[in-house]
């Protein structure tokens, strides 16, 4: 076990919390054609919408809204001849990890840590200070306990 | 004030560098000065070179980690010397230190040491005899244990120098910490894609770090950290020119919405997993995620859809990775009872691990085939921003001007500071052009 530091952040986990009223959503039928995906996206953008954690899937994408934006959200993309749907209920957990990409197996060890829970991940996103990780509301509270229990 | 491998690789460039030391001092300031390794990649006496000496001598042979740091501190150790003789030679009083005398205590982590600590006692009683100290950087010492009277040399890593300057800058409580390197500032792209890619006036703490963790290298985010923690002024300047450079400051000092730049980073391969049903599904994606850490693998753009997963590994680990998962067998339970079991094929073509571990399995009842798909040779873009990517319209304008150039778009992910996109890495440097139109980066900043 490596010893850890106080003058630099920490290696590892050093902080857990979770942000819940999110909102998949996602958006089927597309094929491979990336210009439906923007025309997609203008869609989102014209209903005053930001597309966060965007994901790219086979013939389909999804991303994350507030809950309260996820109607407007499905009724725009219906319009304009999309099929979509929502899945709400949804959370973000940040978990704070300084330089994730340098500390080996680390980006590995949370989603095994957050699947473990119980929890399905959504989508996970990085930077330089921490790690994000779309799971359901429902598991997020045991989810942040499981990697708080690897914090250092 | 931070030298780094191409500031002290020739001795032009040790003069160029010295004599901002020297100007530093004329201007009533008391310059403490760290150096990187003499050169890059390469070159005789850098790093990589020095770590090949012990590589060669049995490529077999594992090295311990604590003689890998012993070997890698002696390139930084004549480079401090050889400036602090540069310095000498224009009459000013000089000395070089290594980290662990500059007083930098780090944990036992070789190889990847974190700063627990900083004494700067030595230097600070170097400065007060009006001389400049000339610290190692990338290193420190570890503090004694198990019964031995010295600690050992450590290395900090990927970045090491740049964390050496900010540690000693803020334990000095510096007015300012500043990074000489071989371009005039940061840049809102690689100059050698874009080339009228203009150098950042001013920018955040946080722009640089994330700007650093998608693969400018401009600056470690360990240092930006450190800088930020104990709100010291950072600068990245030039060696080579009198440019102001680029100041970096606190979210607070400069706030508003901007688009920072445009980077590109690492040689990955990117790994599909498909499974017929989702609960199986999570138990093939636990055990993968679980060999993966426990095997120090780092994962890029993690996904995961109802029926399948993906990431992106470096491609140096990819063998590893080969290793782990071909013909790995996981069996899936229902009610406590094995109800299925697959075996993991990388790739399209079988191995022989694969049809081995098939034929050995084929008394004990259906096997199916979990397979992996690879997508080798792609890279991550980035487009960092701040306060910018949570405006509508910012992906789709991403998406468009990737379309505009035929670029195959095999995945993206995003955070508050950046939006990535998984390209082939044939198309990076295009990727990489276009953003920087698509967001108008090369007007005055």
């Amino acid at each position: 076990m490596q010893s850890q530091t106080t003058f630099e952040t920490m290696r590892g986990i050093s902080a857990v919390d979770a942000q819940k009223g999110f909102s998949l959503i996602v958006v089927r039928g597309l094929g491979d054609d990336r210009e439906r995906l923007s025309e997609a996206l203008e869609t989102v953008k014209v209903a005053g919408l930001s597309a966060d954690f965007l994901k790219l899937g086979k013939a389909q994408f999804s991303f994350l809204v507030k809950e309260e934006d996820q109607q407007p959200a499905v009724d725009a993309l219906t319009a304009a001849g999309f099929e979509a749907s929502h899945h709400r209920s949804k959370a973000v957990i940040k978990v704070s990890s300084p330089n994730v990409r340098d500390e080996s197996g680390l980006m590995a060890r949370i989603c095994e840590i957050v699947l473990a829970s119980g929890a399905t991940i959504y989508n996970v996103g990085d930077m330089h200070d921490c790690v994000q990780v779309v799971v359901q509301s429902e598991k997020s509270e045991a989810t942040c306990e499981a990697l708080r229990g690897h914090m250092v | 004030m931070k030298f780094g491998g191409t500031s002290v690789a020739t001795p032009e460039s040790r003069l160029l560098a010295a004599r901002k030391v020297v100007d530093a001092v004329e201007r009533g300031y008391a310059p403490v000065v760290v150096v990187s390794a003499i050169g890059r990649k390469g070159e005789p006496y850098a790093t990589d070179t020095l770590l090949s000496l012990l590589t060669d001598v049995d490529p077999l042979v594992d090295y311990d980690l604590r003689e890998m740091d012993l070997m890698l501190c002696c390139g930084e150790i004549m480079s401090t010397c050889i400036f602090a003789q540069t310095l000498k030679s224009l009459g000013q009083p000089a000395s070089a230190m290594t980290g662990g005398q500059a007083g930098l205590i780090t944990d036992d982590a070789h190889g990847n040491a974190r700063i627990i600590e900083v004494r700067p006692h030595d230097v600070l009683r170097l400065v007060e005899k009006g001389r400049v100290p000339v610290v190692c950087g990338f290193q420190g010492r570890s503090d004694s244990k198990d019964g031995a009277v010295y600690g050992e040399i450590t290395t900090l890593g990927r970045g090491g120098s740049d964390t050496t300057a900010s540690a000693l800058g803020a334990a000095l409580k510096a007015e300012s910490i500043e990074i000489y390197t071989d371009v005039d500032g940061v840049k809102t792209a690689d100059p050698s894609i874009v080339e009228n890619a203009p150098t950042l006036g001013k920018m955040t703490y946080n722009e640089v770090a994330e700007i650093a963790h998608q693969g400018a290298k401009v600056l470690h985010p360990r240092a930006a950290q450190i800088a930020l923690k104990y709100g010291i002024p950072l600068w990245v300047k030039s060696t080579f020119t009198e440019e102001v450079g680029t100041e970096i400051v606190s979210d607070k000092e400069f706030p508003g919405r901007r688009v920072t730049g445009v980077t590109h980073t690492g040689k990955l391969v990117y790994l599909h997993i498909e499974v017929s049903s989702e609960a199986e599904k999570r138990v093939i994606e636990h055990q993968v995620y679980r060999l993966m850490a426990d095997n120090k693998v780092n994962l890029f753009m993690v996904n995961t859809h109802e029926n399948s997963f993906s990431f992106a590994v470096p491609r140096k680990q990819l063998p590893k990775v080969k290793e782990i998962l071909d013909g790995l067998v996981i069996p899936v339970a229902e009610g406590g009872r094995v109800s299925k079991t697959f075996l993991v094929q990388v790739g399209r073509a079988k191995s022989m691990e694969t049809t081995a571990q098939e034929q050995m399995l084929s008394g004990l009842g259906p096997i199916e085939k979990c397979q992996v798909d690879l997508t080798e040779n792609c890279t991550i873009v980035s487009l960092i921003a701040h306060e910018f990517l949570q405006q509508p319209g910012i992906f789709r304008r991403v998406v468009e001007a990737l379309n505009r150039g035929a670029i195959k778009m095999i995945q993206t992910s995003d955070s508050l500071l950046s939006v990535s996109v998984l390209v082939p890495e044939s198309d990076a440097e295009r990727a990489v052009s276009l953003l920087h139109a698509e967001f108008e980066l090369s007007g005055e900043r």
